[in-house]
């Protein structure tokens, strides 16, 4: 509750020149990444990221734990919207990584 | 002898201003915010210059803006001490503004005398200089695979730099150290976003405090330490990872138990036992990271260069936390033959060794140069990389591959 008072007096206050993440693929779920995902730190924090399913969920565990405001419904669909748009590239382990 | 190029001015104009800003905000915001405690960090809102360069690092990769987190493109390395200009920076959260006069040093705990420093107090004591490499224990990290959480470093988060400051042990001598002291917990200015958010605190057991060549540092590369190096002092741990050395500090306690809080507990800590990769593993089974590994980089030529025929110089890095580099070997036959790198005449205990080896490709065609460092206690790097759950300790051989026309 208190985030959400926070979100909407910090958006009136400084209504920002142009929103982080407008790059980020757009798919649902977005909307919510992008206004929580931003607050305590930058978007590239988490596009640097190529996670699985189960690694994203400790993730988004630890930043609700952290303060993010988020509710179960949130949780759930930033979990899916992370791991279908930054999921690993590949999934085969290779011993070593020859360039 | 001070390099000219060693030193930047007003490093960190951008962050400070900005610092000043958010400090600002935050006034306002507990007056609105009726008394509550409100996240700090919540008002560093995304603003267009997420992407910008960072002011005073602008030939660094900016893998977070917010907190700033900024690595060296390797190519970049081709001097034995790494200028600030472009010396990595990890950070976890905003830098803090510290004034000089404001500025005290607390220690407290397990000490006969609890006490508070000025600055001016510690520039009594006697003064140490000392090149040191650091490196941030998840250097590499990008090469992982499964991927790990966290900034995906490649190979530039390390660097070396020449430091004064003065040893922990002569800090400490005049508040009395207990028997009882067993680990030193060392603390920061810098605020995590939300008082929920684990604030970056890290100890270290009292052997390697007390050592004489731990310090806590005012100067870097003749300059004070610019805002996001740690300005005005720092710890510097020498042969272990980055971060047991803490930024801002403000803060020693001396204590029975090494320091619980999330950056002991959770984060910088490797299995103690061999894992398959990316699978869990039980808290139980990870320790807390110590010392660097023994490590070597290839600078020279960089990844997918193009070569012509002829000679080539190969240029490149190695270290070994606490320990001497005794050789580094090359290798571009894919791991057949090994050959001596020379080792440059740049010496300092915890500090890099920057090697060279001349190689004249036998044909055209594409090529793999590996570089492969042992220290003087025998660690040899391997081939290849035991996977940990969040990627930390990367020193495979190294390798780049390149076009030889
Ligand atoms: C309440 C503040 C807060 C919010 C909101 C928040 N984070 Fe974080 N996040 C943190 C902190 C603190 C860190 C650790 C920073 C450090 O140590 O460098 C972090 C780090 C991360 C990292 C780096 C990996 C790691 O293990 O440190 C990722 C990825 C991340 N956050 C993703 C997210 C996502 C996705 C969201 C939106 C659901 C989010 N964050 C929202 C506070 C927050």
């Amino acid at each position: 509750m208190l985030g959400l008072l926070w979100i909407v007096f910090v958006g009136a206050s400084f209504p920002p020149l142009q929103q982080e993440g407008d790059d980020l693929p757009d798919a649902s779920g977005v909307e919510r990444v992008r206004d929580v995902c931003t607050l305590c730190h930058s978007l590239k924090l988490l596009t640097q990221q190529r996670l699985s399913r189960s690694v994203w969920e400790e993730v988004v565990d630890d930043m609700m734990e952290y303060g993010a405001p988020l509710s179960a419904q949130d949780h759930h669909d930033i979990v899916d919207y992370l791991s279908i748009n930054f999921g690993p590239e590949d999934t085969a382990y290779t011993h070593s990584p020859i360039p | 002898m001070r390099d000219p190029e060693d030193v930047m001015p007003d490093e960190t104009a951008g962050a400070i201003t900005r610092r000043v800003f958010f400090s600002r905000m935050r006034k306002v915001s507990a007056m609105v915010a009726l008394g509550s405690v409100l996240p700090a960090g919540f008002v560093q809102r995304a603003s267009a210059s997420e992407s910008a360069s960072i002011p005073g690092k602008e030939l660094l990769i900016v893998r977070s803006p917010r907190p700033l987190n900024l690595e060296t493109p390797a190519s970049l390395f081709n001097r034995w001490i790494t200028p600030n200009h472009l010396h990595f920076v990890r950070n976890h959260a905003p830098v803090p503004k510290i004034a000089l006069a404001d500025f005290r040093l607390k220690i407290d705990g397990e000490v006969d005398r609890p006490s508070a420093l000025s600055f001016e107090d510690l520039m009594q004591l006697p003064q140490v200089t000392q090149v040191c490499t650091l490196e941030c224990a998840g250097n590499g990290r990008a090469f992982y695979n499964p991927k790990t959480r966290g900034n995906q470093w490649e190979k530039g988060a390390v660097g070396t730099a020449r430091y004064v400051g003065v040893r922990v042990k002569d800090v400490l001598a005049g508040a009395g150290v207990k028997a009882t002291a067993q680990h030193m917990m060392m603390d920061g200015d810098d605020i995590p976003p939300t008082p929920t958010a684990p604030d970056f605190i890290r100890s270290v057991p009292i052997e390697k405090a007390l050592h004489p060549d731990t310090l806590l540092v005012h100067t870097m590369n003749g300059a004070p330490l610019p805002p996001m190096h740690g300005y005005p002092l720092r710890s510097l741990v020498p042969g272990w990872v980055g971060s047991a050395s803490v930024k801002w500090l403000t803060h020693l306690s001396l204590m029975s138990t090494p320091f619980p809080g999330k950056y002991m507990t959770k984060s910088y800590r490797l299995p103690n036992l061999p894992i398959a990769p990316g699978t869990a593993v039980e808290p139980k089974d990870m320790s807390v990271i110590t010392e660097l590994e023994v490590k070597s980089m290839v600078i020279y030529p960089t990844a997918n260069a193009t070569l012509r025929a002829g000679a080539v110089q190969v240029r490149g890095a190695a270290w070994a936390g606490e320990v001497d580099i005794a050789t580094v070997d090359v290798s571009t036959d894919l791991g057949r033959t090994w050959h001596t790198a020379d080792l440059g005449s740049e010496t300092s205990p915890y500090a890099w060794r920057l090697w060279s080896f001349q190689w004249t490709p036998p044909r055209s065609g594409s090529y793999l140069v590996m570089s492969r460092a042992t220290d003087s206690r025998g660690r040899i790097q391997p081939i290849a990389q035991s996977w940990n759950p969040k990627g930390y300790q990367w020193n495979v051989i190294d390798m780049v591959r390149v076009n030889v026309s």
